[in-house]
């Protein structure tokens, strides 16, 4: 019983508890953020979304929406990762160039397939330019739930 | 004022404070009653036998918590770990550098690129077949060129607006990663190249 709460608890914990804006993971400081921090891209998209538990975001309605959040990390190389709810969702990052342009853009991640789990995507190495967060960008199945989201 | 009309007003004055009195003495004998009711059904809650139980739970919710925060952070870090089996990301970063001279660094590192025969054609086929099936009205595809890990694609946007978007777009399907390599703007046309990582790789925008 126990271990079943925690297993279910897991994803969307790490978020609530450390907290949306950024957060040490490690002494190397990894930077997290909560899902709930993801907002709908087109601002139509915006009913679509709830909190889910403490600091999750889950989409409500029948079909997968975009969402999207920036997250604010040194100038450098960065591994980016996205902790997710799924079985048909996607996310991506683009670090931008300063004026809100795209300028490197990841690969298209897609969850497994199968019975919708929770899982953590590698969403690729991602070089942030100074003063140029780094987007994270998924498209989010119906029921799909992201619980957080980090930049090494 | 007569003085029958003088006896009339200070009567009904003194009706009326009678009336008020007794109705603030009412709220407040109300107001004592619910009090106590409050305070016999506090009373009881607290002797209630589930109260132990109750407070019994909190400890175990708070080792679901830890634990499963501890493993949400465990299986993160796994995974970017996984992806940077040399420690890159933690180690000292090299001086950062700005986007211009991340273009000039791409730009130049595929110029210099020699062409690997068993990937550069059968990638062209790909990412052009991808390219054009998304390309929007009033874009062109000027120029495709794969080498050994890029792949240089050059575009003309006519409609504002339309590089932001086909970038996001434009390449669905390709398993690689993006970089925006050069963008000029000429007579309202928009034209970009942009480079496409093979799989796996990235291109070097910057020092590792």
């Amino acid at each position: 019983m126990f271990a079943r709460i925690a297993s279910f608890l897991t994803p969307v914990l790490l978020a609530g508890i450390a907290g949306v804006a950024s957060t040490p993971l490690t002494a190397e400081s990894a930077t997290n953020g909560g899902g709930v921090a993801l907002k709908a891209y087109f601002a139509s998209d915006a009913g679509c979304f709830s909190t889910y538990s403490w600091a999750g975001i889950i989409n409500n309605c029948s079909t997968a929406r975009w969402i999207s959040t920036t997250l604010p990390v040194p100038a450098g190389w960065h591994g980016t990762s996205v902790s997710i709810y799924g079985n048909g969702s996607m996310c991506h990052t683009i670090s931008t160039n300063g004026v809100g342009n795209g300028a490197n853009l990841g690969p298209d991640t897609w969850t497994l397939a199968g019975p919708k789990t929770w899982q953590t995507l590698y969403t690729g190495d991602r070089y942030v330019w100074d003063w140029s967060p780094v987007l994270f960008e998924c498209l989010l199945e119906s029921g799909g739930i992201i619980g957080s989201f980090t930049a090494l | 004022m007569r003085p029958r009309s003088r006896i009339l007003i200070i009567a009904a004055s003194v009706a009326a404070l009678g009336w008020g009195y007794t109705h603030i003495r009412d709220d407040q004998a109300h107001s004592r009653r619910e009090i106590e009711r409050l305070n016999t059904a506090l009373a009881q809650l607290q002797q209630r036998p589930d109260r132990p139980a109750i407070a019994g739970e909190r400890p175990a919710i708070d080792r679901a918590v830890r634990a499963a925060r501890a493993e949400a952070r465990e299986q993160t870090l796994a995974t970017l770990a996984e992806h940077d089996p040399g420690g890159e990301a933690q180690a000292p970063r090299a001086p950062a550098i700005t986007f211009e001279e991340s273009q000039e660094r791409v730009r130049s590192a595929f110029a210099a690129e020699a062409v690997d025969a068993s990937w550069g054609p059968g990638a062209e086929r790909t990412l052009e077949r991808i390219v054009r099936a998304h390309l929007p009205s009033g874009s062109r595809l000027d120029r495709l060129a794969c080498r050994s890990s890029m792949c240089e694609v050059q575009l003309t946007h006519t409609a504002p607006g339309t590089q932001a978007d086909f970038l996001r777009t434009g390449f669905q399907g390709w398993p690689g990663s993006l970089f925006v390599a050069e963008e000029k703007q000429e007579r309202g046309e928009v034209a970009i190249t942009i480079i496409a990582a093979r799989e796996g790789t990235e291109p070097p925008i910057a020092p590792r």
